[in-house]
């Protein structure tokens, strides 16, 4: 078995052989390139068709184009301090309850993940629509008198965001825990810290690159988000990804569509150096990333 | 150890079988590479999906296959637009040979140079079309209207006439389409509420704006307006088809409405791509139009046949307006402007 395995590479240098095996993903890697590259060249096309940044400039003068990168940004940042906030919690206390009930949230959470993303969101319209069992229970025990208005706004979005994307913080958070060594903990308790001393002096520090690892993954996602928008905005909510859909699909302008999802990427990718520029800085001071010397 | 199924131990067994392989391979790949038998066989129609897919196949792809022997492979898209994008990207080589449409994308995949022009001659049934319905862009499927849907409960004084919508009483509770909706129709009818026309929108923007402040949501596509009426989301949905009306009609909570003074009247339409198996597009489109497919498919999918040999379903008797009512979209004028209307929708309307 072992030698048939062999034969395909038994003329090849060895040397030769790891990057022979990376051709499939070079292959990919290309076709990334590429469309990348024609999104970039469409972008320059201009109404008349000549090349030029007529596209860029329709965006960035055009208040309502700003308007929308600026609310995709705000709203992603919510979800993201929306996501630590529920998301950071459960990760502790998976990392700190039993076994079995550890792997019960995981599961539940793995499930979360896999089931049907669409699904998902209606399960929430409802649970928190205006005829969800939320506004209903309220109308029925007379605190309200007419439904709250909570989905097809800011915040209905935002609690999409947060329930489709919070599970990624969730794991990030937990699998750095996983490697903490629980002595720290013990060590500091015997020499006199307290419990919230132990948390925000040990755990806290040592988790940091799992809530910024979290953090990308959420805002990233929750910059692109199209989905949730179009599913719990009710049309009021227009994030950039529902505008570079509108732009390339509905009004067939590619060009302008292109531009906007150029400047998206520019956008995510300072985002990225950003944060992770923070978590460097805020790792030397804290002392758990060596200072360069 | 090496048993008798290994290379080396049968070499000449081995070679026979690799050559008779090879054999059936070259004569499989002879089969298929042949265009000819390919274009006598198939005839590839890109269409909506879900239930109006399902009415198809049951009343014209099954019925069409059993009687001419030509093949239908269906391919399906989320909307027409998305389908004229699809399309877009493999121009220089297009696997489809009918698309399922609207008048204004078939408007626009001809400009592309995406379709072959179509015209009655070769077409029998045609004859039987309104003439108007028969251009060389696209030829005329069906007819359908738009009306208002509201829920008996929620809004006790009902709806009668379009004006209806602005009432007070309605705050936060319609449902509106979004400007790409069937492809800019409310648009044209706020115009036309207002005394506009489909060439001048400007009367129609600055009806929407008095009308905005009574929308609890806007609905992108039938499925998401019905979602919305049902769960309570919104209690008026204020531009539905009457066909998506129907399956919820039974639960009585619902009123369907087509309002004075006039109701939108569109088609779906056939374009005849510049696909590999014209001939059978064209058998395909002028089987769809004859009088049996009429009949069925508007039965199933709640429409008004064109055919005018074709009678209308009973199920929409009740609904329908007198013939006067019906108001005609001018789809070459609203496919010119859909664009800046989108646009200019999204800037000024939808805003929170």
């Amino acid at each position: 078995m072992t030698a048939s395995l062999t034969v395909p590479f038994t003329r090849v240098s060895p040397r030769l052989i790891p990057y022979l095996l990376s051709i499939p993903a070079l292959g990919l890697l290309s076709i990334l390139a590429i469309a990348l590259a024609s999104l970039f060249a469409a972008s320059f096309r201009g109404d008349s068709g000549a090349l030029g940044v007529d596209q860029y400039r329709n965006i960035i003068g055009d208040p309502t184009y700003r308007g929308y990168f600026l609310k995709s940004i705000k709203i992603a940042a919510y979800a993201c301090v929306g996501s630590i906030i529920f998301g950071c919690p459960i990760a502790y206390y998976m990392e700190f309850t039993s076994r079995s009930r550890r792997r019960l949230i995981l599961m539940f959470i793995v499930l979360l993940l896999f089931s049907d993303y669409v699904m998902r969101v209606y399960s929430l319209i409802l649970m928190i629509g205006n005829n969800g069992i939320i506004n209903r229970a309220l109308l029925w025990l007379g605190l309200v008198h007419e439904p709250v208005h909570i989905i097809y706004s800011e915040l209905g979005v935002v609690i999409g965001l947060i329930l489709g994307n919070g599970p990624f913080m969730i794991l990030s958070v937990s699998s750095i825990l996983g490697r903490i060594d629980p002595h720290l903990g013990q060590a500091a308790s015997l020499l006199g810290a307290g419990k919230w001393a132990v948390f925000f002096r040990i755990l806290l520090p040592l988790s940091a690159p799992g809530i910024v690892g979290g953090s990308i993954i959420v805002l990233l996602l929750s910059l692109n988000a199209y989905l949730t928008p179009e599913l719990l905005g009710g049309g009021f909510v227009r994030m950039i990804a529902s505008f570079v859909y509108d732009e390339a699909i509905s009004s067939w302008n590619l060009p302008l569509a292109s531009a906007a999802a150029a400047i998206l990427l520019v956008i995510a990718c300072i985002i990225v150096v950003t944060i992770n520029g923070f978590a460097d800085w805020l790792g030397r001071r804290i002392g758990i990333i060596p200072v360069k010397r | 150890m090496r048993t008798s199924k290994e290379p080396s131990a049968g070499r000449k067994p081995a070679l026979c079988t690799r050559k008779a392989g090879a054999v059936v391979a070259l004569l499989l790949g002879a089969c298929l590479w042949s265009p000819s038998l390919q274009a006598q066989e198939k005839v590839v129609v890109f269409t909506f999906g879900g239930t109006w897919l399902d009415y198809m196949k049951k009343d014209i792809i099954e019925p069409f296959q059993k009687e001419t022997g030509i093949q239908v492979e269906a391919r399906v898209f989320q909307n027409t637009m998305e389908g004229l994008a699809q399309l877009k990207a493999q121009k220089n080589n297009l696997n489809v040979d009918v698309w399922a449409t609207s008048p204004i994308p078939a408007l626009l995949a001809a400009k592309e140079g995406l379709s072959d022009p179509l015209s009655a001659s070769e077409l029998s049934n045609a004859q039987y079309l309104p003439t108007s319905l028969v251009k060389p862009e696209y030829v005329g499927w069906y007819k359908f209207f738009f009306g208002v849907v509201y829920n008996k409960a929620a809004v006790p004084g009902g709806i009668r006439t379009w004006k209806d919508l602005w009432s007070p009483d309605l705050k936060g509770k319609l449902g509106l389409p979004t400007a790409a909706y069937g492809q800019g129709k409310f648009v044209v009818l706020l115009n036309w509420l207002a005394g506009g026309t489909e060439q001048n929108a400007d009367p129609g923007f600055a009806l929407v704006k008095t009308l905005t402040p009574n929308a609890a949501a806007f609905f992108h596509s039938d499925t998401e307006e019905s979602k919305f009426l049902e769960s309570g989301e919104i209690a008026v949905a204020s531009f539905m088809m009457v066909g998506d009306y129907l399956p919820m009609a039974e639960s009585g909570k619902y009123e369907f409405v087509a309002p004075d003074p006039y109701v939108p009247t569109t088609v779906d339409c056939f374009a005849l791509l510049k696909g590999k198996n014209h001939e059978n597009g064209l058998k395909f489109i002028n089987y769809a139009l004859g009088k049996a497919a009429q009949e069925a498919f508007a039965a199933d999918g709640a429409v008004l046949p064109i055919n005018s040999q074709a009678a209308a379903p009973a199920s929409l008797a009740k609904y329908a307006p007198p013939e006067s009512h019906y108001r005609y979209v001018d789809e070459g004028a609203a496919a010119d402007h859909l664009q800046g209307w989108i646009e200019r929708w999204n800037k000024e309307v939808q805003v929170q």
